[in-house]
């Protein structure tokens, strides 16, 4: 075999790219023994071998490159904390810069370009959720606070409903809100993470000045994936309004006596924690403070919580990817259910649209469900 | 009065330092806060790379601080204050009440009747214990102890128990004992706490505490301990049943920023040790997942080979996680040798937890008022390269108190303490030993037998009750009983008092090696009034339980025969007395590096007349050639000024540019020539000769480009602040050692990433080629993170060969396959940096041999015990420092110096040495003068005129026996090895079935402990041979081979060290001639000479031993019995 030779120039761009992520690596290879993908489907994708490929200049074309759903799950249990995902996302980036993203990834970047959404559908529908909820368009009134509803929940039937029980709460809570409607854009964390960053900042400062326009005080976000996007990387860009995911500004609401959940929701619940929203902005404890205010309402954890928390298998632009081998959303769905439990919360429209999928496959009775649509159901809120 | 010194903690360290300071002079506290000295060593089972018995070794340790004159010991005893008066401290120490006196006898009916049931903490919590007991039945002091917390009578209660002290015989209960303050003025303190271990429920992801199955080292190491919970079992605690598969992890809580960072030094190796007993325990799936393997100290790799040769597996990853998974252990990792997750059960998983600080170390630091470092460890003062120096002037540390450390090392720091320590102490005294011999030696030989189980190392084997019983038959012997571990503190007390009491007139003790404990029994003979030389024992366990594990029934019978020889030549003895000899109280250090710098510098300020002799005409040795010193960065030039401003302003005579050429003397008598022509006379001789660099020339072709150079040329570049003309440098590792038999060269792993981040800064592309990091010492670690994290790259190349076969150099770029990638990679080189250990300095064979110096495997200076003598050599009054004993870092070189230095400062304390009585006697009515004796004499202790005179000089002898052996008409007597005791060995040990026997000679040096080597590593062999012990070989006369033949042994061996390790300068070529004459009388009687064998066995040749008894078996079971009887008669010994 010809001996791979070490490019430094690589080397440093990698490292710019990176913030220089893989220098602390000892190489002791905990991030391979963590992969939740990799634990599936056994040795297909090794988070160690990449950082080495970084530490040594060495171009990384593996096809697992694009198998990683940036769960961070490696990084948590790094003992050096590395950010393993930066580094895929550094390679993913100069793959595209050499034009060797995969050509489903293409798609997906021509689908944002025209229609603005990764998912099939056109900005003329974006606002079809609302249907007889009369929610102010942000884009046309100043509004206090504009929800940011996200491509997948906007063109799913199911995720609709997350958005129209959170419109109803924040209703009942006299939250002065609005959407963009037709003027919402993709937010781009499938972007973010195939690393196409030129088409990144065209993409964050359009939003921007459409955000801008809007006047609003905060953003709220119902996907973790796009309060990430807004909370950690449209900064950079310039973004200065506050941004939110949901269950953060629930919290608060709650908190501050805007919310009284009087209606018993009977059953058990166990909380699956979404990568993004868990691992990357380390929102642990209000999903579990606010449903432990819903009557009747009874937690049980599942093993891997948290911190530990197993991805469903979407994020990092995996949801865009056809699943190879066995699906990660299977393996939490039967982690759920051995809790006995009857609901699992999902505070992420990707888990829930996995775990929706998986739970039908595996045929269990486990009603999936985004926080939202608890606190709703127990506030007597209408869908 | 003399000037004390406290040391604080009784750990191997505080045990050590303490012996050193009070063997020269120095009156010492020494402070514990547990029920017993032993500290961690008294838990471990068996150390690294030896596989000694860890309690066996430190036991006669233990009872030596418990029984010697210039300790005080206090347990259950914590430092409270501590203030500065002039030139003293004055410390107040707290002691907690213990409830039991030193008259307990530990009979043990109290912890019977005690009703409270505790968790042992000596066992980790898998054993129980009661609220009054012993930790460990070697305990020093040996009384029990009341952990008055749990006791029913915890104040304020009034005695509602009082079942214990129903019981007592001795009425040494007492609970009105009272705590007490006691007030000490010392003039230096040393810190020897040690560390605690890790606590792994600190790692979630490692289930510790979740399933009774996964074990901390420290848990396993109590498993595999023959008297541990398990009786040395390895067994499941949730079962009881016995695990087919172990996986032990390393590095759990070490090198990990979330807990600690550091490396813990020791785990490596110890994990090594037992996953290595654990296959010798019978368990096939043994694994090892390490990151690095950090076998870094003198015969640590060949052990870590050893390891792999006997079916370890070693996986290069971290253990993500273990899941218990009902009966088995479900482990996660990315086996990295391979590139892939491996997901495997286990029935067993044992974490290797980090050392840390105690928790109270802090708290004893602010009493101390010293500085801790960031880890928590005391912060030592690395200027002068002291690791044993505290923030604070007067106080010392040694042991893993300041940072983890194995026990040679700690060892090693203890001495330096104590050196430094003694600087202090001007005054100096040593109690006379109140003895007297109340016991006369004459009349009827009144014999006590004791048996030794040592736990159930003998005991597991041979039927020690038996043993009693059939002891006490022999005609003579008056007492006979076994005892579990004679060599205890309390048990040997319990001896003297049966010697007192029965009047006991010789001492047997069938247990262990002479060579290690006589000298506990004989201290027991003579407390109870018994001439030290009336004392024999009889080596059961190392000839005998060790090594013939599996056959039970032959290893007893084996253990009355050997007890029977140790009767009849008990009853042989004379007292002896000891021939006190006059020591020249000057010092001389050979070689003036670090190591030779730091001793002669500490023995000058602790006044005595010390020369340093040094061939160049600098001092610094290879200090001169470094630039900076990693890991701490201190200036070599600064570090060399320092040190030589210290050896000038204490005194010490600089000799430069002289060799010594030759040396001749013994123990505290020396003569050293020099090359100047001068003579030095001296008592005391430190060997800091030092090592040469290795010297790679050729080993790389390169077909241009790539300008290839040394570490040292590079340190050279650094000196000279220039900036080698390259843009990419690669470091290629390990060039010099660690093949065949080198080892890890142990510093230049350090030295090579200070070197690195050194061009790594100055903007160059840094590439580090390596086998595996071995950054194990204090802040190297730390070194290795830095050197990482501003970009220096780490390639692993394979560590099963060498570098120039792993590594390819072609047009400008090197090509190695990365062990990590999996892959063949290649780097652009404008400059290759070879990373060179040390090889042995050889222009020092001359002295080697004069002074009968022994070197190891790798051919560095041999130390007396790899653990517990590393500074000392085999040959009194000459110890060892620095690299001449195995390459090492400046600061363990220092440490190392400082050590020989206390070795020697307790030798030249005195006016006098003792000296062993074992100089020959003439009986001159039967002398013909001949001068035989004379001639052959290697020492010329004997001379005389032909027909004349004769004289021995006692001076000179050194006690071989090889004149007794060589006089015709038996007018020589060897004390202690008489030809009448030898032969009364011969005849007892064939009293029965001679002709299943071989007769064995051995020397006491080398093939003696080869022997008992061979029982240490427990290599199996047949149970014929019957050892007899003389001091040399050349002991062996021609009547004692033909005495054996006579009794009808069928084979009989003469061993010996190899002639150039003979410890009587050459002596054994005396036996090597008369086992040719004594061949040439046997193949004249028509006896087959076949049968006399030579065999020469040197004390590291464990194995060569093991397969020479087995070869002799062989023989014995081919001679016929016909054979044997025709012998017996042709030698006349039917007639009889």
């Amino acid at each position: 075999m010809k001996a791979k030779l070490v490019d430094i120039e690589l080397m440093e761009r990698l490292a710019e790219l990176t913030s220089a992520a893989a220098d602390y690596c000892y190489q002791c290879g905990t991030c391979t023994g963590s992969c939740p993908f990799n634990l599936l489907n056994p040795s297909t994708l090794n988070p160690r071998k990449i950082v080495r490929s970084a530490q040594l200049g060495l171009m990384y074309e593996d096809p697992s490159l694009w198998y990683c759903s940036t769960c961070g799950l490696c990084e948590a249990k790094c003992p050096w904390s590395i950010k393993i995902p930066d580094v895929v996302r550094g390679y993913r980036q100069i793959a595209s810069e050499k034009r060797k993203t995969p050509s489903k990834f293409e798609e997906i970047l021509w689908m944002i370009y025209e229609d603005g959404t990764a998912f099939p559908g056109s900005s003329t529908e974006r606002a079809a959720w609302t249907e007889g909820l009369n929610i102010k368009d942000a884009s046309k009134q100043k509004v206090q606070v504009l929800l940011y509803a996200g491509c997948a929940v906007s063109f799913d039937k199911r995720l609709q409903k997350i958005a129209r029980s959170l419109s109803s709460v924040l209703s009942i809570a006299g939250v002065d809100f609005g959407i963009l409607g037709r003027e919402e854009r993709c937010c781009g964390d499938v972007v973010y993470n195939i690393g196409e960053d030129a088409f990144l900042e065209e993409l964050t400062t359009e939003n921007i000045k459409r955000f801008n326009k809007s006047g609003a005080e905060a953003i709220i976000t119902i996907s973790p994936h796009s309060a990430h996007m807004f909370k950690k990387i449209y900064p950079k860009y310039g973004l200065q309004i506050p941004a939110f995911h949901y269950i953060e500004f629930l919290n608060e609401l709650i908190e501050n006596g805007k919310l009284k959940m009087d209606k018993p929701v009977d059953g058990e619940v166990t909380i699956h924690d979404p990568c993004y929203l868990g691992r990357y902005l380390k929102i642990y404890e209000e999903p579990r403070k606010i449903l432990s205010t819903i009557p009747g309402l009874k937690i049980v954890e599942m093993n891997d919580v948290k911190e530990n928390a197993v991805c469903c298998g979407s994020g990092g632009g995996r949801h865009f990817l056809e699943i190879h081998g066995e699906r990660l959303s299977h393996y939490r769905v039967m982690q759920a259910a051995e809790t006995g439990a009857s609901i699992v919360v999902a505070p992420c429209p990707f888990c829930i649209q996995n775990f929706e999928d998986s739970v039908k496959t595996k045929r269990l009775s486990l009603n999936v469900k985004d926080v939202v649509e608890l606190v709703n159901q127990s506030l007597g809120g209408v869908v | 009065m003399s000037d004390e010194v406290l040391v604080i903690g009784g750990g191997i360290a505080g045990i050590q330092c303490s012996l050193d300071l009070a063997n020269a002079g120095a009156k010492v506290v020494l402070v514990e806060k547990s029920p017993t000295i032993g500290g961690k060593m008294a838990i471990l089972d068996k150390n690294f790379p030896t596989l000694d018995c860890s309690i066996c070794i430190e036991a006669p340790k233990m009872s030596e601080v418990g029984k010697h004159p210039n300790i005080e010991l206090l347990t259950l005893a914590e430092i409270i204050n501590v203030e500065k008066d002039g030139e003293d401290f004055i410390v107040e120490i707290y002691q907690k009440p213990r409830y039991v006196t030193n008259e307990c006898s530990r009979c043990g009916l109290c912890v019977d009747a005690c009703p409270v049931l505790l968790k042992n903490e000596f066992d980790y919590g898998m054993a129980a214990r009661k609220a009054i007991y012993t930790p460990i039945p070697q305990s020093e002091p040996g009384a029990y102890v009341i952990d008055i917390d749990n006791c029913l009578n915890k104040p304020p209660n009034y005695l509602p128990c009082d079942r214990c002290i129903q019981v007592c015989g001795p009425k040494c209960i007492d609970f009105f004992m009272k705590p007490k303050i006691i007030k000490k003025k010392v003039k230096a303190i040393i810190v020897a706490t040690g560390f605690e271990v890790f606590d792994a429920t600190r790692i979630p992801d490692y289930s510790y505490g979740l399933h009774p199955d996964i074990l901390t080292s420290m848990e396993y190491e109590r498993l595999l301990q023959s008297t541990g919970p398990s009786g040395g079992e390895i067994i499941k605690p949730s079962n009881g049943h016995h695990p087919e598969s172990i996986l032990f992890i390393l590095c759990v809580g070490s090198r990990d920023p979330r807990y600690h960072k550091y490396c813990s030094r020791f785990c490596c190796m110890y994990t090594i040790k037992q996953a290595v007993q654990t296959i010798e325990h019978g368990i096939k799936n043994v694994d090892i997942l390490y990151m690095d393997i950090r076998a870094y100290g003198k015969g640590f790799d060949g052990f870590y080979k050893r390891a792999k040769d006997e079916g370890v597996r070693f996986i290069k990853g971290r253990a993500a996680r273990v899941i218990p998974n009902g009966d088995k252990l479900r482990v996660r990792y990315e086996n990295i040798m391979e590139g892939r997750l491996e997901e495997k059960e286990y029935d067993m998983v044992v974490l290797a937890v980090a050392a840390e600080p105690p928790p109270d170390l802090a708290k004893l630091a602010a009493t101390l008022g010293i500085e801790l470092d960031e880890d928590g460890f005391i912060k030592t003062r690395p200027w002068r390269g002291k690791m044993i120096a505290t923030t604070r002037e007067g106080i010392f540390v040694c042991g893993s108190s300041s940072g983890p450390k194995d026990i040679a090392d700690s060892v090693t720091e203890a001495g330096a303490a104590a050196s430094a320590a003694l600087e202090y102490v001007k005054k100096k005294t040593w109690p006379k030993l109140e003895f007297e011999e109340t016991i006369p030696a004459e009349g009827e030989p009144r014999i006590g037998v004791f048996i030794c189980h040592c736990g159930s190392n003998i005991a597991g084997v041979a039927d020690v009750k038996w043993l009693a019983q059939e002891a006490a038959k022999i005609p003579g012997v008056v007492h006979s009983e076994d005892l579990r571990f004679a060599c205890a503190g309390v048990y040997t007390k319990y001896i003297e008092q049966v010697i007192k009491e029965k009047k006991i007139n010789r001492l047997v003790v069938a247990a262990c090696s002479p060579r290690t404990h006589l000298p506990v029994f004989t201290d027991a003979a003579v407390r109870a009034g018994l001439n030290p030389y009336l004392v024999e024992m009889a080596n059961i366990r190392n000839l005998d339980t060790w090594v013939h594990a599996g056959y039970p029934k032959e290893a007893t019978e084996k253990a009355l025969d050997m007890i029977k020889m140790a009767v009849a030549k008990a009853k042989l003895l004379k007292p002896l007395y000891v021939v006190k000899l006059p020591v020249t109280r000057r010092a001389l250090v050979i070689g003036g590096g670090v190591a030779g710098m730091a001793a002669a510098a500490s023995l000058a300020r602790q006044g005595f007349e010390t020369y340093l002799v040094e061939k160049e005409n600098r001092l610094g040795g290879l200090l001169r050639f470094l630039d900076v010193i990693a890991p701490e960065g201190i200036r070599a030039e600064d570090l060399l000024n320092e040190m030589e401003t210290e050896v000038y302003s204490s005194g010490v005579k600089v000799i430069l540019g002289a060799k010594v050429e030759s040396v001749s003397g013994y123990i505290g008598n020396f003569i050293a020539n020099l090359s100047n022509g001068e003579k030095l006379e001296v008592g005391a001789i430190i060997m800091a000769t030092g090592a040469k660099v290795y010297q790679p020339e050729g080993i790389f072709q390169t077909n241009g480009g790539g300008n290839i150079i040394t570490s040292l040329d590079l340190e050279q570049i650094f000196k000279n602040n220039s900036n080698p003309n390259a843009k990419n440098v690669v470091f290629v590792s390990c060039v010099g050692s660690r093949y065949d038999s080198k080892g890890c060269s142990r510093f230049c792993c350090q030295v090579m990433i200070k070197q690195a981040i050194r061009l790594k800064e100055m903007g160059k592309n840094v590439f580090v080629l390596y086998k595996d990091i071995r950054t194990y010492s204090r802040k190297a670690e730390e070194l290795y993170e830095k050197a990482r994290a501003i970009g220096v790259r780490f390639i692993k190349y394979n560590p099963e060969m060498k570098p120039e076969e792993a590594i390819r150099i072609e047009n400008g770029a090197v090509y190695v396959k990365d062990e990590l990638l999996g892959e063949e990679i290649g780097i652009p080189a404008d400059l290759i940096v070879l990373n060179v250990g040390l090889t042995p300095n050889d222009e020092i064979n001359p002295l080697i041999e004069q002074l009968k110096l022994s070197r190891d495997e790798a051919g560095f200076l041999l130390e007396l015990h790899p653990k517990l003598g590393p500074v000392e050599s085999l040959v009194g009054g000459v110890f060892i420092a620095g690299t001449s004993q195995n390459p090492k870092d400046v600061r363990e070189a220092i440490s190392q110096g400082l050590a020989a230095a206390a070795k020697a400062a307790a030798l030249l304390a005195k006016d006098t040495i003792d000296k062993e009585p074992l100089i020959p006697r003439i009986n001159y009515d039967k002398c013909t003068y001949c001068q035989r004796c004379a001639q052959v004499c290697t020492f010329s202790a004997l001379r005389g005129e032909l027909r004349k005179s004769l004289e021995v000089i006692s001076a000179l002898c050194q006690g071989c026996g090889n004149c007794a052996a060589e006089c015709m008409v038996g007018a020589i007597e060897a004390p202690g090895f008489t030809d009448e005791q030898v032969i009364a060995q011969i005849d007892a040990a064939l009293e029965d079935r001679p002709n299943e026997k071989a007769i064995v000679f051995t020397c006491n040096w080398c093939s003696y402990a080869g022997a008992d080597q061979a029982g240490i590593e427990k290599l199996q062999y047949p149970p014929s041979s019957r050892v007899i012990r003389t001091m040399c070989s050349a002991r062996i006369s021609q009547k004692f081979v033909l005495r054996a033949f006579e009794k009808g042994a069928a084979v009989v061996a003469v061993t010996g060290c190899w002639p150039q390790d003979c410890h009587y300068n050459y002596a054994n070529l005396n036996t090597e001639r008369r086992v040719k004459q004594i061949k040439k009388i046997l193949e004249a009687r028509g006896i087959n000479p076949e049968r006399l064998i030579l065999h020469w066995n040197s004390a590291a040749e464990s194995k060569r031993w093991a397969a020479k008894m087995k070869e002799i078996d062989e023989l014995i079971k081919k001679i016929p019995k016909e054979e044997i009887i025709e012998t017996v008669q042709k030698l006349g010994g039917g007639k009889k």
